[in-house]
């Protein structure tokens, strides 16, 4: 009981700090607050949600291989020590679903999870069958966000999904997409559908997405959430070949991973970013980015091109 | 169109699911689960050849049996691992069911397994067969690769389509282009998976 108390009382010491830093929208000042985690606002409800999430395209999907879900779990086990909350995933993911919820259930959580997955399936009548099996993967009872893969049906899916947030099935609904593909299709979706997050591919060599979704998704009220940040492990493994810039590490940005994904979220309309890693020790560089001063929009355009000349 | 044209603009290395780690592991776990075992499926190898130069019907037979058990064995261990980390796996698998069962029959109601030496085709698919046998797990250490997670003839897919096509080009059969089509069509499937992992 005691520890059950302890463990209440931090939880709420945590959201009440997460409540404090919920009005940090970075833009304006390079040099805010230093070591808070950065949190974002869902504009759908006003809850906060950190910065930086966890992906597990390719990076989870290890079968049943032991060895590989006991490493995986030592990620998982880091991401959230670090004060990560959102973790996105997906049936068209193998056996990542599965991977994530037996370390899910290694790990012994005092921190709330932010649970987001999607639905993937061209049947258009097995969208509750599919978060169903979704949740026993993952070993929750309910998701926080359930989104349409890749645009997959859409229109079936994302009338259950609806129907699904307003039964309190679901916490929020969303729809997703990637390497920028059906924008235009996105953007009508955005316009005309209650979703409160959209998901789409956003990096510091692809920005595609601050031509419309981004100015939608802040027009709109819709929660963004950037997918492949590091383009699928290619952008940061081709800047890794070249000396982090003296200037960057002035501006008070570790590395180059903490770099790229601040550049992500410190756009105003972004959520969250979820790079994903096999790793500890890149997981431990990632998560620095939740942590410290977000570049303002000068410091943003100067990485940006010197990361282009690279 | 929208359709097509989203196809289209995957890459090769898009639409695969898993790591050029997760997939070299899998064969790691094969080795694991069938050592202490690989001495036997030597002996096996070798008995199959020998049986496939010797001239009884019986023998021929029972070497065809043993090509085709080589296959059964791997779309029941390799794929079985394989459809873990990938969805398709369940169909490729076909391609290894249905090329056991075409060796089985010819094992059975057909000429079975015979090898020679005579002939440019037969020498030719003698160097493939060897190369399949031998020289695939021998370049992969070559390049890196750990003894534990080798591929090996009845254990990997590759080594196993790539001495078939050595062995049938060698056999005695008069048509073996229709045995041929499924194992050839494997190498494709897998030379583009390994292309699509490492350039990803």
């Amino acid at each position: 009981m005691p520890n059950t108390h302890h463990r209440r009382r931090r939880q709420l010491l945590r959201a009440a700090a997460a409540g404090l830093i919920a009005g940090y929208l970075p833009g304006g000042s390079a040099r805010a607050v230093a070591d808070p985690i950065i949190k974002r606002r869902i504009p759908a409800s006003g809850e906060t949600v950190a910065a930086i999430g966890m992906g597990t395209w390719i990076t989870f999907n290890v079968g049943s291989d032991p060895r590989a879900r006991q490493q995986r779990t030592e990620v998982l086990r880091t991401f959230l020590d670090r004060g990560g909350q959102l973790v996105d995933s997906s049936p068209m993911y193998g056996s990542a679903e599965a991977v994530l919820g037996h370390a899910l259930a290694s790990i012994e959580r005092t921190d709330p999870l932010f649970a987001a997955s999607k639905v993937w399936t061209p049947d258009e009548d097995a969208t509750r069958e599919q978060v169903a099996r979704s949740e026993r993967l993952w070993g929750i009872d309910r998701f926080d966000l359930m989104q349409v893969h890749n645009l997959v049906a859409w229109e079936a899916h994302l009338e259950t999904l609806l129907a699904m947030r307003e039964a309190g099935e679901l916490r929020y609904v969303g729809i997703t997409t990637s390497h920028g593909r059906r924008h235009r299709e996105l953007e009508r979706i955005m316009r005309e559908r209650p979703i409160d997050f959209v998901q789409a591919s956003y990096s510091l060599a692809n920005r595609e997405a601050e031509q419309r979704l981004l100015p939608l998704a802040a027009e709109r009220d819709i929660a963004f959430i950037a997918n492949r940040p590091f383009q699928g492990g290619r952008l940061i493994d081709r800047v890794k070949r070249h000396p982090f810039p003296g200037w960057a590490r002035e501006a008070g940005l570790a590395n180059w991973a903490d770099a790229l994904l601040k550049f992500i979220i410190a756009h105003p309309a972004v959520t969250c970013a979820i790079p994903a890693t096999s790793r500890v020790d890149h997981m431990r560089e990632n998560m620095q980015a939740l942590r410290g001063p977000l570049p303002d929009e000068a410091l943003r355009e100067r990485l940006a091109r010197h990361v282009a000349r690279l | 169109m929208d359709t097509l044209a989203t196809w289209l603009s995957y890459r090769p290395g898009d639409l695969l699911m898993f790591s050029p780690e997760t997939y070299r592991r899998l064969f790691e776990r094969l080795n694991l689960e069938l050592w202490p075992w690989h001495g036997l499926l030597a002996l096996l190898v070798v008995a199959m050849l020998w049986l496939a130069l010797r001239p009884e019907r019986v023998a021929q037979r029972a070497a065809g049996i043993l090509l085709a058990a080589a296959w059964a064995a791997v779309a029941w261990g390799f794929f079985d691992l394989y459809a873990e980390i990938n969805l398709l796996a369940p169909w490729l698998a076909g391609v290894f069911v249905a090329q056991a069962l075409a060796i089985a029959a010819i094992a059975l109601v057909g000429p079975g397994l015979a090898i020679g030496y005579a002939g440019r085709r037969a020498r030719i698919g003698l160097a493939i067969a060897c190369w399949g046998l031998l020289g695939h797990p021998l370049l992969l250490l070559a390049v890196g690769r750990s003894p534990a997670s080798l591929e090996l003839f009845g254990l990997a897919p590759d080594p196993t389509a790539i001495a078939t096509i050595g062995l049938l080009l060698s056999s005695q059969l008069r048509h073996p282009v229709p045995l041929l089509v499924l194992p050839l069509a494997w190498c494709l499937i897998a030379a583009l998976t390994w292309w699509a992992l490492l350039t990803a």
